[in-house]
């Protein structure tokens, strides 16, 4: 599945993570017009995307290599623990939690699953030891940029309520990976009028967030 | 420090750099043991920064919050940063 079209079934657990810290930690009170303004641009946008570009597939991707429907419950079962996860970092930040604690404390557990998963592979072992040195390389520098990813996260789950972070990260979640597909791996021949016109509503949405809570 | 810059740093490491760096990974090793790799090399610099600011406690709801936050990309094989 290519960058551009992984990155359309990657939006669900914002709206959940988004709806649980409305309805468990009463964020609703910093909802105002403008901030409901851009939520409803960006999500709006978001779902505009998905839809187009679920009607017209690119050519690259014929419709005989469509994705199964059997991805489409991994994409919901995805959805819920992402989800889950996200407005468990904000109700983490807003108890104090530090840092540190949060990284050790989630990176265990996600290591004991990988694991579990992982080593039961007959193959596993050896597929350890095949990288080369520059995919290792390239490995720790994903780990680094991962970590850093995660602990920005937390920081501005902390620093900001949901409501107004989970739409900026929408939005960039949504307009860059797409344009990285896009431009830097060539996986679509051009964007149509449709795209650009959801990616600039999704950053009109994002600014409008933005700029009612600077 | 204002949210706006952890905002602006998340959005740029995860949706800009991440994928850079993980795209021309894909299909050169098996995906799980990539991800597995990636996620042991989080929790080799997340130990000492913890270590360090005196924050390493362990906390049973965070590492099943992880763990289940674990379990799609290595299920799916799809990297997450």
């Amino acid at each position: 599945m290519s960058l551009s079209r992984t990155a359309l079934f990657a939006f669900w657990d914002d709206l959940l993570a988004m709806g649980l810290s409305y309805g468990i930690l009463h964020e609703g009170q910093f909802l105002n017009a403008r901030l409901l303004l851009g939520i409803g641009l960006s999500v709006g946008a978001v779902i505009g995307f998905t839809v187009h570009s679920t009607h017209a597939p690119p050519p690259s991707e014929p419709s005989a290599a469509r994705p199964p429907r059997r991805l489409y419950l991994y994409a919901g079962a995805y959805s819920l623990l992402v989800g889950g996860g996200v407005f468990f970092m904000r109700y983490l930040g807003v108890q104090g939690t530090g840092l540190g604690t949060f990284l050790v404390n989630w990176y265990g557990g996600v290591v004991v699953a990988a694991l579990l998963l992982v080593l039961p592979s007959p193959d596993a072992r050896a597929a350890l030891t095949a990288f080369s040195r520059g995919h290792l390389v390239r490995l720790g520098g994903l780990s680094l940029v991962t970590l850093i990813a995660l602990s920005a996260a937390f920081l501005a789950y902390r620093l900001a309520p949901q409501t107004v972070v989970q739409p900026l990260f929408l939005v960039g979640e949504m307009v860059a990976p797409a344009l990285l597909g896009l431009y830097v791996f060539a996986e679509r021949a051009a964007f149509d009028r449709w795209d650009y016109l959801y990616f600039g509503l999704g950053l009109a949405g994002g600014l409008v967030v933005a700029l009612s809570v600077a | 420090m204002s949210w706006s810059v952890p905002v602006l740093l998340r959005i740029v490491a995860a949706y800009v750099v991440g994928p850079l760096l993980s795209k021309p990974l894909v299909d050169t090793h098996p995906q799980r043991t990539m991800v597995l790799l990636q996620f042991a090399g989080c929790l080799a610099v997340a130990l000492p920064l913890a270590l360090a600011r005196h924050q390493l406690q362990v906390d049973g709801r965070m590492v099943a919050v992880g763990f289940g936050n674990g379990l799609p990309p290595i299920a799916t094989t799809k990297p997450l940063p």
